[in-house]
């Protein structure tokens, strides 16, 4: 059982390159998932159930993707009987500082905070992944 | 007695009712005509009763002293006790004895007449009189004193009848008028007020006529009628009628009268201003052509159903005036009824052009307001989003350049700061562009030959066609042109071109086909890829939105679809897509041929 994985979903390169030299530099005892897409997130993660290789301790979830977005990730998540909401800890880790995303974030019980990009060093040390 | 006479025998023949007489009024012989004339036939002449005739001479007796012709009238009961009145014209006829020959004749019907005349002219209140112009002297009838409020036996004088005149215009123009009836035999007629004996004001409805003898006016004759309460009345109505008028002038509602049983139509005034048309020569068959077709359809259903229902109705319709302008009127109509039985429609029209205009109007601005601010929503979130997501890159690149970085790594970061600083100056372009839009003008458009606008697009992104390996098929024929704005036209197209190749599938040479038709007003464009498609039941209406991303690879904006709406719908087209995942899209574009 291996709890020590992180998912960083975020369809932007640039981005994805820059944010995982910070996190793995402040925990380089994690293993880091980079995914492109709400579907690819889900299907990693189905198969890690199925596999019984059991949860990723945190998912940074970007909003704005293509083929399924953070949305709808999240309703994907909300719907699926075979996930315990409980054991999820979802972070949103978007550029979007507009109130209405920040409000529909709330109402999942399952996303624990709100980050707006630039990803700061500050930002990985109150997440508190170790 | 018995006096024979040469006339004797001549007057029992004569064919005319004719009786000889004594001075006592006694009868010596009379003609078989007066047997036949007191309703006696000639077969039973022995049987006639003269006394009847004795009877009608004796009324004669005590004027039968004359020497001269005299007329007198008689009225007598006939045996069914009916009314008769006889003239009788005595002639003296002096032989040997003094003799009188009296010739009867019937006057009922013109005595019963002027009987009913002059009781009509009570009931009527008609005054006559009579100015004599030779003997200077004025008579008025009964009634004419009644009227004017003096006792029947009051002497009028000329000067008293002047004097009745109300002073002022009044009696100014009843001289006026008189002066030319005696002068120039001119007839008057004219209503005019006057005084009474009591000081009581009255209109009286006055007629003259002259009298002439070789051209000159001997005698006026006229008369005059009481009409105060009808004139008083009418005046009223006048003054209320004026007033409505004035009212009804001022609103623009104009009033119809339609005769159903004569398919007569009235109008007033007001009608031919709303319809803008001539009173002259007006046809209503003619002037309803000027009421748009569909609503002269309803309108004509809405009568039909009131006439069947004999209720009222309600309609509005259009109408074109003589400038070409349409106007809106509204109409509403009542059905009038005889004994059940629907004869008359009267109705109203009202014009409602400035109200309907200012609802459009604020319908227009409304649209505008919305439009707006569904813009200034996705402005800002493109501003959050997209401009955001470039800049805190460069923030985020920038900040971890001084951190422990190889050599290699630093000049990664430097590439990927230009390259997010790219996609920043790019998303601000097209910001820019989105505010652009805004400003078009309809008078901006112009013909433009499409074929050259798509030929443009492809050349201008041929690299890029030739590095996806994409292979465009275009059937248009050379000659359509469509309305519009030649930036607007090759941004559509560069922007179809680019997405097709974003968006291709990976697995399978991208095929492009435009396809180009014209029909009726409009160029339809047709431009289909192959490649991943769109889930459209999942984005349906938001696809063309600003903020949407369908595939999103390292170049989606999520700006170009809703650019290329705004500019198609900025040149009065419209888009539509079709797509099916994995299989392929089309958008369909529907441009405008002419304004």
């Amino acid at each position: 059982m291996n709890s020590e994985n992180v998912f960083l979903v975020d369809d932007d390169f640039i981005f994805k390159t820059a944010a995982l030299i910070l996190l793995k530099r402040a925990h380089p005892e994690c293993d880091f998932l980079y995914l492109k897409n709400g579907l690819e997130a889900y299907n990693k993660l189905k198969s890690l159930i199925e596999s019984n290789e059991g949860f990723p301790k945190l998912i940074l979830l970007d909003i704005n993707m293509p083929v399924m977005n953070g949305w709808e990730f999240l309703d994907a998540l909300k719907e699926c009987t075979c996930l315990d909401d409980k054991n999820l800890n979802v972070h949103m880790l978007t550029s979007s500082i507009a109130d209405e995303d920040i409000d529909r974030a709330k109402e999942y019980d399952f996303v624990k905070g709100y980050i707006t990009k630039p990803f700061t060093q500050e930002d990985i040390s109150n997440l508190r992944i170790a | 007695m018995n006096i024979t006479t040469p006339q004797t025998s001549l007057i029992q023949k004569s064919t005319v009712p004719v009786a000889l007489i004594d001075k006592q009024a006694n009868l010596i012989e009379y003609s078989q005509a007066l047997a036949v004339f007191f309703e006696c036939s000639e077969e039973n002449n022995e049987t006639f009763d003269n006394s009847i005739i004795d009877n009608v001479l004796n009324t004669i007796k005590p004027i039968l002293k004359s020497k001269q012709h005299f007329e007198e009238e008689i009225k007598i009961f006939t045996e069914d006790n009916k009314e008769r009145w006889i003239k009788l014209n005595v002639y003296p006829y002096f032989g040997k004895a003094k003799l009188y020959q009296v010739f009867f004749s019937d006057i009922t019907l013109q005595k019963t007449e002027s009987y009913l005349a002059a009781q009509a002219h009570q009931l009527a209140k008609v005054g006559s009189w009579n100015m004599n112009l030779l003997t200077d002297t004025l008579i008025w009838s009964k009634v004419a004193k009644e009227i004017y409020g003096y006792p029947e036996d009051y002497p009028i004088t000329i000067n008293e009848a002047i004097e009745s005149c109300k002073e002022g215009e009044h009696r100014n123009k009843m001289i006026q008028m008189f002066e030319a009836c005696v002068e120039k035999g001119i007839d008057y007629d004219l209503e005019t007020l006057i005084v009474t004996a009591t000081g009581e004001e009255k209109w009286i409805h006055k007629i003259g006529k002259a009298v002439q003898v070789n051209g000159k006016t001997i005698a006026v004759r006229g008369a005059f009628q009481d009409i105060d309460k009808f004139k008083r009345q009418r005046n009223e109505f006048d003054k209320l009628n004026e007033r409505m008028r004035i009212a009804v002038d001022r609103t623009n509602i104009g009033v119809w009268d339609y005769d159903i049983i004569n398919d007569k139509m009235i109008w007033d005034r007001n009608m031919f201003n709303l319809f803008d048309i001539k009173e002259e020569g007006f046809d209503f068959k003619v002037a309803v052509k000027n009421i748009f077709p569909e609503d002269l359809n309803v309108l004509n259903k809405k009568i039909a159903e009131s006439i069947k229902n004999l209720t009222s109705f309600e309609a509005e319709f259009r109408v074109i005036d003589r400038k070409n302008a349409v106007m809106h009127l509204k109409c509403k109509g009542k059905v009038l009824c005889k004994e059940s039985k629907p004869y008359r429609i009267v109705g109203v029209n009202i014009d409602v052009t400035a109200e309907k205009n200012k609802n459009q109007k604020m319908q227009e601005l409304l649209e505008v307001t919305e439009n707006q601010n569904q813009r200034l929503l996705n402005f800002a979130y493109i501003v959050s989003h997209n401009l955001r997501s470039s800049s805190s890159n460069i923030s985020m690149l920038a900040s971890m350049l001084n951190s422990k970085l190889s050599k290699s790594e630093q000049e990664d970061f430097i590439e990927m700061i230009k390259v997010s600083s790219d996609n920043l100056n790019e998303t601000i372009t097209q910001l820019n562009e989105v505010v652009k839009i805004q400003t078009t003008k309809v008078s901006e458009l112009q013909p433009i030959f499409l074929k050259e606008i798509i030929d443009k697009a492809i050349q201008s992104i041929s690299a890029l066609i030739l590095d996806a390996n994409a292979e465009i098929n275009i059937a248009i024929d050379d000659k359509i042109k469509v309305y519009g704005i030649k930036p607007y036209m090759n941004s559509i197209f560069f922007n179809l071109l680019t997405n097709s190749i974003k968006y291709k599938c990976d697995k399978r040479k991208l095929m492009i086909a435009i396809n180009v038709v014209s029909q009726d007003d409009d160029i339809i464009v047709s431009f289909s890829d192959n490649g991943l498609g769109i889930d459209l039941e999942k984005h349906g209406n938001k696809i063309f939105g600003m903020n949407k991303t369908f595939h999103k690879n390292k170049d989606a904006r999520g700006i170009g679809l809703f650019i290329t709406k705004t500019h198609v719908e900025a040149m009065k087209g419209e888009i539509s897509v079709t797509s099916q995942v994995d299989k392929g899209t089309t958008f369909q574009l529907n441009l405008k041929q002419n304004i």
